[in-house]
């Protein structure tokens, strides 16, 4: 997957400037850091091919299950409609994957999506993502609605349940929860790559992935 | 595609449902009371309200998912976003006429005139057909622009615009030929001819029968040139131009 020199400006506002970026399909799990504004989300639709109207390259042949931070299914369906419909939509479904990762989750398949709390919710959505077999998964901000007890079940089973050789972005601002899973980061600033490097070697140079934000971001 | 459709038809079937149900409702209350003119009244009253409350929801809806990309679920799948809206459109101008044949159906029952299913399922259908591609084809068009507010009232005003343009089209090419008519009003009189043209029904009365037979024809042809020429601006433009499918309510 590769982006180069791209731009995207939305009237005088510049979202992403002349950013570079290429990622290997590694088993990898990275992670894209930055503040609000900073370009992660203008970055994740190029890469989806959400956003076509920009400056530069997009070379993107592998294949990407995305899960959004938002609520994406109806709420009069039931967990097994949508796994029906994932595995009528997608050729990459792995319904079986699908109903292990509610059982580890503790969901029943028969639940009415408007009965499950936001944390069920986002466990149903990680559920149908992580069973598709892909290349990439891009998940943004998939811990956002979870309490600190249950975070730990979810890191699980990204870690677990996805197809083992294929890489996670994950887009978020949850660094001390997620930052032990991470062995990529990449942080952003102002449509700026800024800072692309392994975990083990950020960590060679600052004390802790939450140390290299607040040097790397705040400059 | 068949589970999609059956998530999706379960999200837009209750409001149609419900209205064919009250259309129930108001045949029994015309057989039991025959002679009663203010249910009559009420029933047409509910139809235009009805009627009115649809293509409003169905405007948005259609907006919602197409300009807006507001509904994550048709973004996460691998369909097209046009194939999608096309769908929904064709499922709307389905059940509508479905409603549009019930009403007609219990409005004639005592009159005794005979509803022609064919013609008026045709009419209704194109024209239903020509309102949805012509507001497909301009949201569209100002499906790039990101601020909400500009995008949606160009889409409305270009779409009022057009129909605006068809009826005054019409009017000029057959104003010689019509002497009484009403734009707004459907009415299952025999001897009230509706033309509909985009949306709007146009209801003339009192010209000869080949005059009535021309403006009928031209109702048709103004819609099914309308609904072609939307057709293939979607089909042009989506090759053409570069399009965002963001989601602008994010």
């Amino acid at each position: 997957m590769k982006l180069k020199n791209l731009t995207v400006k939305y009237g005088k506002q510049v979202s992403l400037d002349n950013l570079s970026v290429e990622f290997t399909n590694n088993g990898k799990i990275i992670g894209v850091l930055g503040e609000n504004g900073a370009g992660k989300t203008t970055l994740i639709n190029v890469i989806l091919g959400r956003l076509n109207r920009f400056k530069g390259t997009r070379i993107v042949d592998e294949s990407i299950a995305y899960m959004p931070d938002r609520f994406f299914l109806y709420e009069n369906m039931r967990v097994k409609q949508a796994i029906k419909l994932f595995k009528q939509s997608f050729s990459d479904f792995d319904e079986a994957r699908a109903l292990k990762i509610l059982a580890h989750f503790k969901l029943d398949p028969n639940m009415k999506i408007h009965d499950g709390s936001k944390g069920n919710h986002e466990a149903i959505h990680l559920a149908l993502i992580l069973s598709r077999n892909t290349d990439f998964y891009v998940l943004d901000e998939p811990l956002s609605s979870i309490d600190p007890i249950n975070r730990a079940a979810f890191i699980e089973a990204i870690k677990n349940y996805r197809r083992k050789d294929s890489t996670v972005l994950i887009v978020t601002h949850l660094l001390r929860d997620l930052g032990s899973m991470f062995d990529e980061i990449i942080l952003m600033r102002n449509g700026h790559l800024i800072l692309q490097d392994t975990k083990k070697n950020i960590l060679n140079k600052y004390s802790s992935l939450e140390e290299a934000y607040f040097e790397e971001v705040g400059r | 595609m068949r589970a999609y459709l059956s998530v999706r038809l379960r999200k837009i079937l209750p409001l149609f449902i419900i209205s064919i149900g009250i259309e129930i409702v108001f045949w029994l209350l015309r057989i039991a009371k025959p002679n009663n003119a203010s249910i009559s009244e009420i029933h047409d009253l509910w139809y235009a309200a009805i009627t009115a409350i649809i293509l409003f929801v169905t405007t948005y809806q259609l907006i919602k998912i197409y300009y807006l990309g507001s509904d994550d679920l048709i973004n996460i799948l691998p369909f097209s976003n046009e194939l999608l809206t096309l769908i929904e459109l064709v499922i709307y101008s389905g059940l509508t006429t479905v409603l549009g044949i019930v009403y007609q159906e219990i409005n004639v029952y005592k009159s005794g005139v005979k509803l022609d299913v064919g013609q008026y399922l045709f009419s209704k259908l194109i024209s239903l057909l020509s309102f949805y591609m012509l507001l497909f084809a301009f949201a569209m068009i100002f499906k790039n622009i990101r601020k909400v507010v500009v995008g949606e009232s160009l889409i409305l005003i270009a779409t009022v615009l057009v129909i605006a343009l068809e009826i005054f089209l019409f009017w000029q090419i057959e104003k010689s030929q019509t002497v009484h008519f009403m734009i707004g009003i459907s009415s299952p009189d025999a001897q009230i001819h509706v033309v509909y043209l985009n949306i709007l029904p146009y209801s003339f009365y009192g010209q000869s029968s080949a005059a009535t037979h021309n403006l009928v024809n031209l109702g048709y042809l103004i819609n099914g040139i309308s609904t072609v020429v939307s057709g293939l601006i979607v089909i042009l433009w989506s090759k053409i131009v570069k399009l965002n499918y963001l989601n602008l309510v994010a």
